[in-house]
Order: C-alpha cells, then sequence, then structure tokens
C-alpha cells in the first residue's frame, strides 16, 4: 500500500508543439493540504485538467491509491472521488445554487423527474455547515465570488470528493473571506480530505499548506515541507533566479498634492469619501472587496457621477462627465479586469496601447502607422514588456505582460493622476515585482498613483499611504508607514463606523 | 405550487387583462365564447412554434427556419395525403413530427457539431425549406382537407368544444414545461444557455444538447405544419412566412432571454395569449386595423424595457443582499 492518495510520474502534455508539462511528478498524502505554486503559465492548471480528465496526458502515469488510473473526462475523475473547484469559478449564473450544486448528478423520483424538494433539502444540509447566509432558491450569479465558491465546495462535498482541488481560490476572496475558507478547508482536512491547493500567496500557503510542490516553465522544480523552506528559496525556485526583495526600493519623492476628492457621496456605493494624492505618491486605497473602492475610482474617473461632493485637480474643481473628460485632465485608470475592460484581443499588441490615444497619430484623417508602432515600441521598452512580436494579439502574452500592455496603454496619454485598480491581481511573483517597479518609477516622472488593492503585504510594501474604506466609507489613513501593520488594516476595514447609518 | 406564476408573469397578466377589458369595451360583439375559441384555434400554430423557438433560444441560439419547415412539412404531408386517401390521416401526423424533427436535425448538426453561427446556418435552411416546399408543391395550392376527413380531424375535432388544435397546443406545453423543469435532458439545455465554459467542466455534451434542442424545435414546427394545413384545409408553398418572427416576438415577450438560459413556459403561455388578443380583438376595433402590427411591436419594446428594469432591480436587490450597502 503505498503513503500516497495520488501520486503522478513522468507527465507529458503537449498542444500543438508547446510542452505545457514536461515530465512532472507530483505526490498527495491522504489528509494533507499540499500547495502547487509557481508563476503563470508554469502549467499547474494544465496538470490540474490532467488529473481531472479534461485533458489526457501525453505519456506518464497516474496512481490513485496505488492504482493505475487513466481517465477520459470530468464525470470518470468525479467517480473515484476527485472534485476541482477552478479559477474562474465554473457555474451556471442563471441557475439555483441547488442546481449548480446538483448538475450532473441530479436526485430524481421514480418516474425519472427531477425531485427538486429533496435535491433543495440536501442542499440546505450541504451549504448550511459552511454559510447560514446562501439561499439555495436564489440564481448563482446572485452571490458574491467568496459565496459562489463555497456553493463549489458544497458540490464537490455531495459527490463525496477524496481529493478536492482548488485553483488559486483565494484570488478574489477579501481577508475575512479567506479565513473563512481557511477554516472549512482545514475542516474538511481533519474529515480525511486530501487538498491540492494552488496560490500565489504565501500567506495561504502558510496558514494552511504542510508541504509546497513548486512547477517552473512546465516541469517539476521540487517538494518541501512548508515549515523548511524560506520564503527566499521559494521564490527563487518559482521565478529561477533571486529575488532580493518582495518590493523595489522607494524612490520617488513625493511633491504637492495633486488630486483631492473632497466628501464625495455616490447613493448606494459610498458615503462622504475624501482624500488626496501628491506628486509622486503611491496611495493605497483598501479595504474589503465590496467596500466601494472600485466605485470610488470609477467615480473619479467619469464612468459614474458622484450625487454629491467634489473633485479638484490641482486646486481647481473639475467636472467628470466621462472617461474623456478624465482622459483629457490627465486621470488614467488601469481597470481590475485586464481581459474584459483593458484589452482588445483581436487586436495587436501595438494597437492596444495606442486605442485610446489614436488622435495623437492621425495627420489629417490619416493615421501613422509608423509613428503609431514606434510609440508602442518606446512604451513597450520603459516597461519592460516581453513579447517577441508587438503586432501579435495580447492574447499570446502571459498575465503578467498583458497587464503591462494596459499599464502601456495608459502611458500613451499624458497623465497626471493614475488610478490602477488591483494591479497585480492574478498574477505571479516574478511579474509583481516588475509591475511595482513600474509603478515606482512612474511615481518618480511625478506621477500621482491611486492603487486598490485588497493585498495586504502589497499595500505595506508599496503605498506611501493608506486609505482604508468599510461599507462605503473611509474608516482610517494611515502615513507612517514605517509603523503601520496588516492588522491595524484590517482593524479599520472591519471596523462599523458610527454616526449617520 | 406557490412559485406557479414567477413574479414577472403577474405584470404580464395585467397586460393581458387591461387588453381584455378594452376589447370587451371596444368590441362587444366580438367577445363571444366562440368567437374566443376560434381566436385560440388560430393561434395554437403560434403556441407551438413558440414553444419549439423558446427551446431553442434557451441554448442562447435562434431558429429563423421554422416557419419555412411549417410550410414544407405542411405541403407534404397535404400533397402525400391528397395522392393517397386511403392512408389515415395518423399517419400524417406522425410523419409531419418526424420529418419536423429531421430538419430540425439538419439545424442542430450544423449549430451543434460544426459550431455554425445559429442566425447564419438557420437564415440557409429557412431558403432551402421554402425551397423545398416550393418544389414539392409544384408551385400550386393543395387542398388535402376536402379531400380526408381523418386529416382535418386533429385541427378542428371538438373535444369538451374545444378544437383538437387547441388541446395539442395545451399538451405540447405541459409536456415541453416538465421536460425543461424536471428532466435532465431538459435541465441542460437551461445550463448551455446559461454557460457554456462551465458546461463542459460539468461533463455536459454541448453539441449533443444544442442538436436535440433543434430537433425539438423542428419536430413542434413540423407538427405546426400538418396542424395548420388541417386547420386552414389547404395550403401553399408560401404560408406561415413571418411566423417565425412573431414565434420569437411571444418569446422575447413571455420572458426568455435572448442571450439563453432564462426563461418559463407559463410566461410563454401568456405571451401567445396575449399576441393572441392584439392580433384578434384589437384589429377589430374600427380603424384599428391599420395599427395591429405597429401596437404588436410596441408592446415587444415596452415588454423588453420592463424587463430591463425588473432585473435592474433584482440586481440592486442582490448588491444589497450582499452586505454591499444602503
Amino acid at each position: 500500500m503505498s503513503d500516497y492518495i495520488l501520486e503522478l510520474k513522468d507527465v507529458v502534455k503537449t498542444f500543438g508543439g508547446v510542452r505545457a508539462l514536461n515530465g512532472v511528478k507530483f505526490q498527495l498524502k491522504k489528509g494533507e493540504i499540499h500547495a502547487l505554486m509557481g508563476e503563470n503559465g508554469a502549467g499547474k492548471s494544465t496538470f490540474i485538467k490532467v488529473i481531472t480528465g479534461v485533458h489526457q496526458p501525453d505519456s506518464g502515469t497516474m496512481l490513485l491509491e496505488g492504482e493505475r488510473m487513466t481517465f477520459r473526462n470530468t464525470s470518470d475523475s468525479a467517480k473515484m472521488g476527485i472534485a476541482a473547484i477552478y479559477q474562474h469559478v465554473t457555474s451556471f449564473p442563471d441557475l439555483t445554487v441547488t442546481e449548480n450544486i446538483f448538475m450532473g448528478q441530479e436526485i430524481k423520483n421514480k418516474f425519472g423527474f427531477y425531485d427538486w424538494k429533496a435535491m433543495r433539502a440536501r442542499a440546505k444540509e450541504l451549504i448550511e455547515p459552511l454559510s447560514k447566509e446562501i439561499d439555495v432558491t436564489k440564481p448563482m450569479g446572485t452571490l458574491s465570488v467568496a459565496a459562489q465558491q463555497l456553493v463549489e465546495i458544497a458540490k464537490a462535498l455531495s459527490r463525496d470528493a477524496r481529493i478536492l482541488i482548488m485553483d488559486e481560490p483565494t484570488a478574489s476572496l477579501t481577508r475575512n473571506e479567506c479565513l473563512q475558507l481557511y477554516r472549512i478547508a482545514k475542516e474538511l482536512r481533519d474529515k480525511g480530505v486530501s487538498i491540492i491547493f494552488i496560490t500565489h500567496r504565501f500567506e495561504d500557503m502558510y496558514e494552511l499548506c504542510s508541504r509546497v510542490t513548486v512547477f517552473r516553465d512546465s516541469t517539476y522544480v521540487g517538494c518541501w515541507d512548508v515549515d523548511k523552506i524560506t520564503n527566499q528559496d521559494l521564490v527563487k525556485a518559482m521565478v529561477g533566479r533571486e529575488l532580493t526583495a518582495m518590493y523595489p526600493e522607494k524612490t520617488a519623492k513625493i511633491g504637492d498634492v495633486v488630486l483631492e476628492v473632497d466628501n464625495i457621496s455616490k447613493e448606494g456605493y459610498f458615503k462622504n469619501v475624501s482624500f488626496n494624492v501628491r506628486r509622486g505618491e503611491i496611495l493605497a486605497l483598501t479595504g474589503l472587496v465590496g467596500a466601494g473602492r472600485t466605485e470610488v475610482c470609477q467615480n473619479i474617473y467619469g464612468i459614474m457621477q458622484p450625487d454629491s461632493g467634489e473633485i479638484r485637480l490641482e486646486g481647481k474643481k473639475v467636472n467628470i462627465k466621462s472617461p474623456i473628460d478624465a482622459l483629457k485632465l490627465g486621470i488614467g485608470l488601469l481597470p481590475e479586469n485586464r481581459q474584459t475592460q483593458g484589452l482588445v484581443n483581436e487586436l495587436p499588441i501595438y494597437q492596444n496601447v495606442s486605442s485610446a490615444t489614436m488622435k495623437q497619430f492621425t495627420k489629417g484623417g490619416q493615421l501613422d502607422v509608423n509613428a503609431e508602432m514606434e510609440n508602442a515600441i518606446k512604451l513597450c521598452k520603459k516597461i519592460q514588456l516581453k513579447a517577441n512580436d508587438i503586432t501579435a494579439p495580447p492574447s499570446s502574452l502571459s498575465g503578467g505582460n498583458q497587464q503591462k500592455v494596459v499599464v502601456a496603454k495608459m502611458l500613451s496619454a499624458e497623465q497626471k493622476v493614475l488610478i490602477m485598480d488591483e494591479p497585480t491581481k492574478g498574477i505571479d511573483v516574478g511579474a509583481k515585482y516588475s509591475i511595482y517597479e513600474i509603478m515606482n518609477e512612474l511615481a518618480c516622472n511625478g506621477y500621482a498613483i491611486i492603487m486598490v488593492s485588497s493585498e495586504m503585504p502589497e499595500v505595506l510594501g508599496v503605498a506611501d499611504r493608506v486609505v482604508v474604506m468599510k461599507s462605503g466609507r473611509v474608516t482610517a489613513e494611515f502615513s507612517d508607514m514605517s509603523s503601520l501593520t496588516q492588522e491595524m488594516i484590517l482593524e479599520a476595514s472591519l471596523k462599523e463606523k458610527g454616526g449617520d447609518k | 405550487m406557490k412559485k406557479l406564476l414567477h413574479s414577472r408573469n403577474t405584470g404580464l397578466i395585467v397586460v393581458l387583462i387591461l387588453l381584455l377589458v378594452m376589447a370587451r369595451i371596444l368590441t362587444p360583439n366580438m367577445f363571444s365564447v366562440q368567437a374566443i375559441i376560434n381566436m385560440l384555434q388560430n393561434n395554437s400554430v403560434y403556441a407551438l412554434l413558440a414553444v419549439g423557438e423558446m427551446v431553442v433560444i434557451l441554448t442562447s441560439g435562434i431558429d429563423i427556419s421554422i416557419a419555412s419547415l411549417l410550410a414544407f412539412v405542411g405541403i407534404v404531408t397535404t400533397s402525400l395525403s391528397c395522392a393517397n386517401p386511403g392512408i389515415p390521416g395518423v399517419t400524417w401526423f406522425i410523419l409531419a413530427i418526424v420529418l419536423g424533427a429531421l430538419c430540425g436535425a439538419l439545424n442542430g448538426a450544423l449549430v451543434g457539431y460544426l459550431h455554425m453561427v445559429p442566425m447564419i446556418c438557420t437564415l440557409g435552411t429557412m431558403y432551402i425549406f421554402r425551397g423545398l416546399a416550393f418544389a414539392v408543391s409544384g408551385g400550386q395550392w393543395w387542398f388535402a382537407a376536402s379531400y380526408l376527413d381523418s386529416y382535418r380531424v386533429f385541427a378542428i375535432a371538438k373535444i369538451l368544444g374545444i378544437p383538437a388544435i387547441v388541446w395539442i397546443a395545451v399538451i405540447v406545453m405541459v409536456l415541453v414545461g416538465l421536460f425543461l423543469g424536471y428532466t435532465a435532458p431538459g435541465r441542460r439545455i437551461y445550463a448551455i444557455g446559461t454557460s457554456r465554459e462551465s458546461s463542459a467542466v460539468a461533463g455536459i455534451k454541448e453539441p449533443t444538447v444544442t442538436f436535440y434542442a433543434y430537433i425539438i424545435c423542428g419536430a413542434l414546427a413540423g407538427l405546426a405544419g400538418m396542424l395548420y394545413t388541417a386547420n386552414y384545409a389547404g395550403g401553399y408553398y408560401g404560408m406561415a412566412e413571418g411566423f417565425e418572427m412573431t414565434a420569437i416576438a411571444i418569446c422575447v415577450l413571455g420572458g426568455v432571454s435572448i442571450n439563453g438560459g432564462k426563461g418559463r413556459i407559463d410566461g410563454v403561455a401568456i405571451g401567445v395569449l396575449i399576441m393572441c388578443v392584439i392580433t384578434n380583438f384589437i384589429s377589430m376595433i374600427p380603424g384599428m386595423s391599420v395599427w395591429q402590427k405597429a401596437l404588436q411591436g410596441a408592446i415587444i419594446i415596452v415588454a423588453v424595457i420592463i424587463n430591463y428594469f425588473t432585473e435592474r432591480t433584482a440586481e440592486k436587490r442582490a448588491l444589497k443582499e450582499r452586505g454591499a450597502l444602503i
């Protein structure tokens, strides 16, 4: 009998000519939470899909409790007790929670019809230990991302999963939701479920996992006990080079106030929000997801207009009715969702870069493609974009590099204030560092940067000043970064503020 | 049972009642039991088409070939029954369903397995079916019913004073409703309509589901073809032109989301009734017949606007429940 519930050896998977997995191995012990880490494109997601039978490996073996297995599809692996919760929650937003849980394994009555009553009752049973707030008759799409993940977990439990795979479950969760997820994962582990936990966050790993396996460039790098490896060694294993620090040294000089937000309110989103940001400063706007941070930024950028209050740019009151106004005034936004809001995947990289500033390159109604290209090349150099061909679409790039294209696009217009909404969401350590470097350099060049971020270490490492929001209100502002701790931010982001509620 | 009526449907019922009241006041002599039964009889074909169309729209597809399909199948069954008066009508009833299903299978295969865009695919087959109808009919009118009573029986025979065609439409609605709501293949239709990616991960074979959705739609359109000719005692290749649009309109009116994944059979049933009332009673109001089409269109637009606002309030409520803010 083998010690391992799941063991994979020498797994190779190619797509066309590209090797997505090159002889990787992996061993999962019974009842452990095992972290799987690596940069984006290291092959983690492909690996998971091999385990669940979405992809079939070209060669290699998979042993489940010592027995050789081949899965042709996801239902094969589900039968063997393997369930996966994918990175982008794969649910049916229009269908109810109940139906999402039972999709593919419906409870039927003796006539072969759905037994909705029994399904709802069972769904409730499954959900209740995880969360008391989820109504199983609601459409999935009305739930928060965290709640949707809990539903996915319930779904896995309904199938008596022995092995649960979670692909970056904490990427879009708030701190509190993460804690809840940790608790649930630990409970599952204690019940004997083995968990593979894919994450970019060290915090997750330290909190939950006993061992960690690292992939890099489609290959297996190593497997360590979590308490026996240092942060630095782990980063080195992932990136393949030494990263001396997680965050670059701050060098920018902080100048005068550029943008001032004075007491703005928007019904249903936020109330009486005030803060300012100075030249060369990185201001972090943090708090829980749903605290109204993104909405505040959207108001500054003109996607929405505040009901009351004032926005002042360099001391002058400005009236921003649309993003065009904002861009004209020199306010740029790096949207949270680069895929849908930041990039046009059908267009080549250089056209993406110039898409907001086409006018600059137009003479007499004609677009000067050469000038457009030159500008793109210049900007791509500035942000150290790793691209072989800027006439290729951005989808050919990794997540981190795609984000750089969005940054380049923002920089192609003359800006004073840059709003970056979760600039490092879903990108790996190496790419994160270079995004931080870019932010730093931009600050040095006199930009005022507002960074919306939920990641505490990032907030502490990058920002010069921190504004915390909770339920649409500013609950705290910290300017002494040296004494600021995660706990202080957390406290502020949970604080119930008295007064006019 | 308490969820028998979706909240949105309450609004539709109010509209329906308003229309009926208007009709009652403005055209009192048209408001007899017989007139209502006639109205239902003549609109049952729309019900069949709309139900089939709904199934396809739920997959986030669309089928604009159904009216041509109706004409093709209708011509085939009429002309065959003319040529073979000895064969009982039930044969043509079954043939219509089978032939319709085959035509639907063609659409389903092209959309499901070859991943053609539904609109383009069914645009093509729309012309093909209409062309076939022309070829089979030889370009002339056919009057099957004058030869064979057992053919017409399926439309006009009265059971409890209500024509068979109405019963068939009601039975089809109930069956499709049960299928969509309470069987795995039915729920799969909603699943692929709401998210294809998730369906793939859940092990649902999207091409297969698409395939049978179009088959259902085709079978119902085929059935409608036979019943249409039986009801009107004849047919020609150009019949039922534009009915596909009416069917789509009924779906939209009944709250079926054109993006797929959302829609209920009771909504469609009410949609059929509203369409019915508009086309029949309103056009009887002196001076209103000219405005019938415009009124139909206006009602659809209003329905979509109402949809938009109900969805927005639902979203806002959801936002609040997520604990976002006041």
